[in-house]
């Protein structure tokens, strides 16, 4: 379960602090997967960075008790001049996993190949995003947390992507943000939209797009 | 999960959920630990030089001022042989110097690691200056069993009294890694400090003792260096070090108390931005 209570955060702009989140309260129960819908600029990846642990709040609580993935498909935290191998043990390390189970599965998922063992700066963007995608596949959460996109790469990847996702969520919650409702609608059992800085929860997912198309317009 | 699966099913575990002290410590190791294996592989492995250049800078910069004493015709002021008694103020302040550069670039040079949940700018801090003190400790045996053979300096030259050299380095470590900390949440909340640094710290270099002794200077000058931390720490570190040297000039506990005083600050105010969410930003 997640909590959050009261959750406010501002960052420091040109021209005094720009609030992002004003007062952000709800539940996020285990077995139910969540989308949030909100527009561009609304404050849906702070909240999800939030959420999972990536950033603190200005003010409020969080309550975490389960394992939470980073924002799946993240590729920010490498470093172009290790190899994807020596990345990708980065990550096995500060979680705990295998290294040797992750490396082979992710160099097989991935299609990298011999490449895993070249620097990330020679990678193209396409090989960068499937490292990335499969290495978030590689370690077993309890919540996956999506911003907007699942995977990126050529059509033949993302079916795959969204293949071994599909198992992946057997056991697996979802907390997604996203513009799109059809995203939403796949993944999740409950929507909320977040607008002017404050949440709110809907029991339908056609109630909170209704709502979010009112926003809107 | 389907059993038919084509795919393997996630190979690792999930990270711990409950946060305990023991898992909490647990996992720091763990995140430590692989910061610094990456950083080792991005600060040594760019170029051919590697490792190597670790210790090529700091043997040209001996050269440079070995040779300029001898130019300038400057009589060493301790009891030792010029490379002993450049070596022990030339390593330990560099290494000083450094981890409060490191510790000012923490935060911003590895920000995007900070979405990983478990990695926080101390751990980062700490990893960059468990690698200093790792470089710091070879670079320096180096030097040593360097000097005994091509410059047939015996190893006794290095050491007076054991314990006082043990204890000082011991200080410099603890000196150091609270000034990285300090550093670090200073240039988090004041972003030009590592440039500040990097002017401060040039004529830091040579008040600090790097070329001199407190006990040399007369009572004027010298009351005022015993006021330069790193200037006490060279003399605590040589009057260990150099047979024949004893030094009444330094304090000890001014140096761990000036320490200890950098630490509570800097842990204060991570604390704080930690408290409110701070968002760093890169440079």
């Amino acid at each position: 379960m997640i909590e959050l209570i009261d959750i406010e955060k501002t960052y420091p702009g040109k021209h005094g602090r720009i609030h992002v989140l004003r007062g952000v309260t709800a539940t996020f129960p285990r077995g139910e997967s969540i989308g949030i819908l909100g527009q561009n600029g609304a404050g849906k990846s702070t909240l999800l960075r939030i959420m999972c642990g990536s950033e603190g709040a200005s003010f409020g609580t969080v309550r975490r008790h389960v394992a939470c993935s980073w924002p799946l498909g993240f590729s920010g935290s490498f470093s172009g001049s290790l190899t994807g191998a020596e990345n990708l043990r980065f990550v096995c390390r500060i979680y705990g996993a295998d290294i040797g189970e992750v490396t082979d599965f992710v160099a097989g998922f991935s299609e990298l190949g011999p490449s895993i063992n070249e620097p990330i700066k020679t990678y193209s963007s396409g090989m960068r995003s499937r490292l990335a995608f499969a290495l978030s596949m590689a370690v077993r959460f309890q919540v996956y947390v999506i911003d907007e996109a699942l995977a990126s790469g050529d059509v033949a990847f993302q079916r795959k992507a969204l293949k071994i996702f599909e198992e992946r969520r057997a056991g697996s919650d979802v907390i997604m943000v996203s513009h799109s409702i059809q995203m939403i609608k796949q993944y999740c059992t409950r929507a909320g939209v977040l607008n002017g800085g404050k949440l709110t929860m809907y029991d339908t997912i056609d109630e909170a797009n209704d709502h979010y198309m009112q926003a809107v317009s | 999960m389907s059993s038919d699966s084509q795919y393997p099913a996630a190979p690792a575990a999930a990270p711990p959920i409950q946060p305990t002290l023991v898992n909490n410590l647990t996992v720091m190791g763990r995140v430590i630990y692989a910061l610094m294996i990456r950083e080792s592989r991005t600060r040594y492995g760019k170029t051919d030089l590697g490792y190597l250049w670790a210790i090529i800078d700091p043997t040209m910069q001996l050269l440079v001022f070995w040779s300029l004493f001898v130019a300038l015709g400057r009589v060493v002021p301790v009891p030792a042989s010029m490379p002993v008694f450049l070596i022990t103020g030339l390593l330990p302040y560099r290494f000083w110097q450094t981890c409060v550069s490191r510790g000012a670039s923490a935060a911003p040079s590895n920000l995007p690691l900070l979405t990983y949940p478990q990695v926080k700018v101390i751990d980062v801090v700490l990893a960059r200056v468990l690698l200093d003190i790792a470089t710091f400790v070879i670079v320096s045996l180096i030097f040593v069993v360097g000097l005994r053979f091509l410059g047939n300096t015996p190893f006794t030259s290095w050491v007076r009294v054991p314990i006082v050299l043990a204890t000082g380095v011991l200080g410099l470590v603890y000196l150091s890694v609270c000034s990285a900390i300090f550093s670090s949440s200073l240039a988090r909340i004041w972003p030009i400090w590592p440039e500040i640094w990097s002017y401060i710290s040039r004529p830091l270099y040579f008040t600090s003792g790097v070329f001199f002794t407190l006990q040399e200077l007369p009572s004027g000058f010298r009351s005022i260096g015993q006021y330069i931390p790193a200037a006490n720490m060279l003399e605590w570190i040589r009057t260990g070090a150099i047979p024949g040297f004893i030094s009444t000039s330094y304090s000890a506990w001014y140096v761990i108390d000036f320490a200890t005083v950098l630490l509570v600050i800097g842990m204060t105010i991570d604390w704080i931005l930690r408290l409110i969410g701070h968002a760093d930003e890169a440079h």
